[in-house]
């Protein structure tokens, strides 16, 4: 499938030679093995290069596709701002930031204090026992049926449910939510995405209002009542915040378990191994975090700057793949083997001041899903003559039909 | 140079020279000590380096910041710290420091 892109031509600091075809495009999708084979290419090739359509929607971003740069650049805050990671705030001509991803020194640094107590650890584990029973309520409704479609009856609204208990959202919105996410993440038509974007900031904006009225204890509230240097968040903050939830929370852990699950379905060695030894499971699924990358964020130039001798100038977009970091050659040996005692130290978080805010919540999600569905389906695997298609940008299985014995 | 004792949940126990200016999560790091991940590599933004500090030495290390503060879940009067935000000195030397069982 080639979408429509919009026809853009590289500046001149570009090297003609480093404008190369790149293959997770937003929005389209594939099925060849995007690890095994997709970014396995992409490390054949330069250490940075220029892809044309990289960014969503369609526009040109620098690619890098070693860890070592990555990291340095995870940490460059002085040539790389946040700002405009992502398109949805500009796309609709509005004025706010994703809060803390899409903010820079020193505002992030408040932003962050002001997010991480909703996050830690310890607040997370608190969480364990609804959360296991979640996931147990979504595995037996399909449990004896034989087959389920991982996706859309677990991967996706199992993380969902926990997360709009937090929002304090609706439930029966489910649906709705969904639509809106795949509208924004999964999409390359820029209407579409700035359509979705409209319609999320809309509902967020009325349940900000509603909050002022009629505080709880969700994040949203806590958002409302929060002071940040003696004073509240402005309403562009607000708006900030309750989406880089929403994008944040809606997600990453879907796609991450639907491509662990799809691991396990094709290698029934490691579905025994860790059936047997669910103590394995934490190390199993940092290995199938680093093998199996899903998300890749932006970095904006604001600087002039080289990396690997290549010019870098304000304005250029730089695609921060976690993917590609995942399978680098040089950070691992076998890139393309998952070795799961292998205890790899990956970015597939990210790394640096922006590291996901929510990674010990989505940790322990992917840990409790994994281990429930060990426990409650015997040995699956990917339904015969299914052949497996995957969103790119963000890699995610379109579905992913199991079956097992009954 | 200051010597610093790391001590796994289990007991191990380790006694490393940190040069100054180094944070406490760094030496442990660079000698490749376990029980210490530090995932977002010193930015304080992870809470995977988290140690105990024995309660002796802790007014020669100074309180948390904010943003440290903000991952440590509001325990008064307990030692835990974010080892990336300790910045070794020569006042440390003979520091002690705890692991967690687990950092995740």
């Amino acid at each position: 499938m080639t979408p429509n892109f919009p026809t853009v031509a590289a500046p001149k600091h570009v090297p003609e030679d480093l404008i190369r075809p790149f293959p997770f495009i937003f929005g389209t999708t594939t099925e060849k093995d995007p690890f095994n084979e997709l970014a396995a290419q992409v490390h054949k090739g330069p250490d940075i290069f220029y892809a044309l359509h990289a960014y969503p929607g369609g526009t040109p971003a620098w690619i890098v596709r070693k860890t070592q740069d990555l990291r340095n650049i995870y940490f460059d805050t002085e040539h790389f701002s946040n700002k405009d990671f992502s398109p949805f705030s500009k796309l609709i001509g509005e004025t706010w930031n994703n809060v803390p991803a899409e903010t820079d020194p020193p505002m992030h640094a408040l932003y962050r204090a002001f997010v991480n107590p909703i996050f830690t650890p310890k607040a997370m584990a608190k969480l364990e026992d609804r959360i296991r029973g979640y996931a147990v309520d979504f595995i037996d409704k399909f449990r004896s049926n034989g087959a389920c479609e991982f996706m859309s009856d677990f991967a996706f609204e199992f993380p969902i449910k926990v997360f709009l208990e937090l929002m304090g959202l609706p439930l029966e919105r489910t649906k709705q939510f969904l639509e809106w996410e795949m509208g924004l993440l999964h999409n390359h038509d820029l209407g579409k995405i700035a359509a979705a974007t409209r319609s999320v900031v809309d509902y967020l904006r009325g349940e900000i209002e509603d909050r002022r009225k009629h505080p709880t204890d969700d994040l949203i509230t806590y958002g409302v009542q929060a002071e940040i240097q003696g004073r509240k968040l402005t309403e562009d903050e607000l708006v900030g915040f309750t989406f880089n939830l929403f994008i944040g929370g809606l997600d990453t852990v879907s796609t991450h378990m639907g491509l662990q699950a799809r691991h396990l379905a094709e290698h029934a060695d490691h579905q025994a191994l860790l059936r047997a030894n669910p103590d394995w499971i934490p190390e199993a699924i940092e290995e199938m975090m680093r093998a199996y990358a899903a998300v890749t964020t932006f970095r904006t130039c604001k600087k002039e700057t080289t990396i690997k001798g290549v010019k870098i100038m304000p304005g250029d977009k730089v695609a921060m793949s976690t993917t590609l970091a995942g399978r680098d050659p040089d950070e691992y040996e076998r890139p393309n083997e998952v070795i799961l005692d292998r205890k790899p130290k990956h970015i597939s978080f990210a790394y640096g001041p922006h590291l996901c805010v929510g990674m010990h919540l989505a940790r322990r999600e992917m840990r409790i899903a994994i281990e429930e569905f060990l426990r409650l389906v015997p040995d699956f695997r990917i339904k015969p003559g299914h052949t497996v298609r995957c969103h790119l940008g963000m890699i995610e299985p379109v579905d992913l039909p199991l079956v097992w014995s009954k | 140079m200051p010597k610093i004792t790391y001590i796994e949940a289990d007991g191990a126990s380790h006694t490393l020279e940190v040069p100054v200016g180094e944070s406490v999560m760094r030496g442990a790091v660079m000698k490749n000590v376990p029980g210490i991940l530090a995932e977002c590599g010193g930015a304080c933004a992870c809470a995977t380096c988290q140690v105990f500090v024995d309660a002796a030495w802790m007014d020669k290390i100074p309180p948390p910041q904010a943003m440290e503060a903000s991952m440590l879940d509001g325990e008064d009067g307990v030692t835990r710290r974010l080892s990336c935000q300790i910045t070794v000195t020569e006042a440390l030397d003979g520091l002690v420091v705890r692991m967690p069982k687990t950092q995740r």
